[in-house]
């Protein structure tokens, strides 16, 4: 990754006020940095603060310490909050509760529409964005019709017309049935190879296995970052943080403890297949020379 | 059983029939506001002949909207026990207070004269052609529509710091929740319906025991309208919402011949109605 980072955390620490003199730390001491184009996956059990360092990042939240630098702009900056928001876009878990209009495409426009958008450049970029998640089809329906999956595209495209550098899911996925959750990482995955930057909150492990790198969160702070296959390396350290690993990674590292020669670092299921036969092979060959 | 928590299906918001009529492809704004005048018309004007004309306008904007008369008429179906005790009351103590007119009959504190029969029966039209004109509204226009049309006609109150804007993000917004909370409300009642509640099977008239009955479920849906109402918040600033803040508008409307021509049709149909003398 090159250049400057488009969002930059530094040692933000944060809490909750529950009165006057008693509050619930949730943050401490973070710092991470997101480059152009990365597509990073943060995880941890409830609790551990992800979904509030989320929050964080385009300033729906503001540090009690430290800085959150979005582009060179402070998201305490109250006056350039709405650069702020546009550049960085935020999907949210619950499907039903970001749809704002009674018609679909009203609905797109919404946050043009707050940023000052001229009418026919908002035609354009709603025709853009319903396109990219593919809803075209629906533009004249109200939302209601609208399956999880669908409405959650539609808060996608309600985002993306505000053409955002960056996309931050906050467990965009976990209301979602299957079918829904498919069509929206589908989406995403378009999304980043078009070159936009992800960021997700998530549980599901097959989500964390798409991303170019892990964050970690336990007791608000950051405990393990790397790729994915680095971070699934750790089995131990996971399963001591409550978290699951993906089956192909579990199954590679049983594999593993009975046949070392069988490779662990393996987060695909693809990839174990391919293990499987390679050393199956291999030990046919041995026997068979 | 299964009907009775069946909310969504029998929901209409609005009720919107597309017949893609000409009345439907007016501009909304042009449509309130002749829709306005009309009404207008109707409450001042107090003759036979002028009310004769007005219901026959009003019956024959059905005709041009393409919509069938009896979804008309099904409106006045709940509205009948308000027009005949507001037409028994005229009757009995108007007599009294509106002047002219021969008595037909003085008996105690009863009067009836020809004016306040004319009054019953010309509040008695008065209601059905609202009914009727508010039916043609509704039914031609979607509530989107009605909502934009608003904000655009009460757009000048802004110069007197009256927040249109906000005013139809709030209409826009319950619209929008109506469904939600219908299908909530469903899923509340099957939950509590199979913990062994009630709803609705004690007798009509103990109407405490009946509003008692649906504490379990207006409880739990104030709670989770709050708690949806937190996250829209959260996902309208995060997609640059701020209070008050000028903003622009996604559809736009361009009023063209047939608006003005419509509107200026229902300001002549205002004044004949008003014209006539009988």
């Amino acid at each position: 990754m090159t250049a400057q980072p488009i969002i930059r955390v530094e040692n933000v620490s944060f809490a909750y006020q529950v009165n006057q003199d008693q509050q619930i730390p949730v943050l401490q001491n973070v710092s991470l940095e997101v480059f152009p184009g990365e597509y990073v996956a943060i995880i941890g059990h409830n609790g551990s603060g992800k979904s509030t360092l989320s929050k964080h990042l385009n300033g729906i939240l503001t540090p009690s310490e430290g800085d959150v630098i979005v582009n060179g702009i402070n998201t305490r900056e109250k006056q350039r909050i709405h650069e702020v928001r546009s550049r960085v876009g935020m999907v949210f878990q619950h499907p039903d509760n970001q749809i704002v209009a009674t018609i679909v495409e009203d609905d797109v426009a919404f946050g043009l529409e707050n940023i000052g958008t001229s009418a026919e450049e908002m035609k354009t970029r709603v025709d853009f964005a319903l396109e990219a998640v593919g809803m075209s089809a629906f533009r004249h329906r109200p939302p209601h019709h609208l399956s999880g999956g669908q409405k959650q595209r539609i808060a996608i495209a309600g985002i993306l017309a505000m053409k955002p550098q960056c996309l931050v899911m906050d467990e965009a996925t976990s209301m979602l049935d299957s079918y829904g959750r498919r069509d929206i990482l589908a989406v995403v995955r378009k999304l980043h190879r078009e070159g936009m930057t992800i960021v997700t909150v998530t549980h599901h492990m097959s989500e964390v296995v798409e991303a170019d790198r892990v964050i970690v969160m336990e007791g608000g702070k950051i405990v393990l970052e790397g790729t994915p296959r680095q971070v699934f390396s750790h089995q131990e350290r996971l399963r001591e943080l409550h978290l699951d690993v993906p089956d192909a990674s579990r199954i590679a590292h049983l594999v593993h403890s009975g046949h070392s020669e069988f490779s662990r670092d393996l987060i695909h299921i693809g990839e174990v297949v391919a293990e499987v036969n390679r050393v199956y092979i291999r030990q046919a060959e041995a026997s068979g020379s | 059983m299964s009907a009775e928590f069946e909310l969504t299906r029998n929901i209409t918001i609005g009720q919107y029939l597309p017949t893609a009529s000409v009345v439907h492809r007016l501009d909304p704004r042009f449509k309130l506001g002749a829709f306005v005048i009309l009404i207008l018309a109707i409450a001042i004007c107090d003759t036979y002949v002028g009310n004769l004309f007005a219901l026959a306008i009003c019956i024959w904007m059905f005709q041009i909207s393409k919509i069938p008369l009896h979804y008309g008429i099904s409106g006045i179906k709940p509205a009948i026990p308000f027009i005949i005790i507001l037409a028994i009351m005229q009757l009995l103590f108007y007599g009294e207070v509106v002047n002219g007119g021969t008595v037909y009959l003085k008996y105690g504190f009863i009067t009836i004269t020809s004016e306040s029969v004319r009054l019953v029966i010309v509040s008695a039209m008065r209601f059905v052609e609202v009914i009727f004109l508010s039916s043609v509204l509704t039914l031609s226009t979607s509530t989107t529509e009605l909502t934009h049309g608003m904000e655009r006609l009460l757009g000048p109150l802004e110069k007197v710091k009256f927040p249109v804007h906000a005013f139809a993000l709030i209409i826009t917004i319950a619209v929008r929740f109506v469904p939600t909370f219908a299908m909530e409300m469903e899923k509340m009642m099957k939950a509590q319906a199979s913990r062994g509640a009630d709803f609705g099977t004690g007798e009509w008239w103990r109407i405490i025991q009946r509003t008692k009955d649906m504490f379990p479920i207006i409880i739990p849906l104030f709670n989770v309208a709050l708690s949806r109402a937190e996250d829209l918040i959260l996902a309208m600033e995060a997609r640059c919402y701020t209070p008050g803040a000028a903003r622009t508008r996604y559809t736009e409307y361009k009023a063209v011949g047939k608006d003005y021509a419509a509107l200026i049709a229902c300001i002549v149909i205002s004044a004949v109605m008003l014209a006539i003398p009988w």
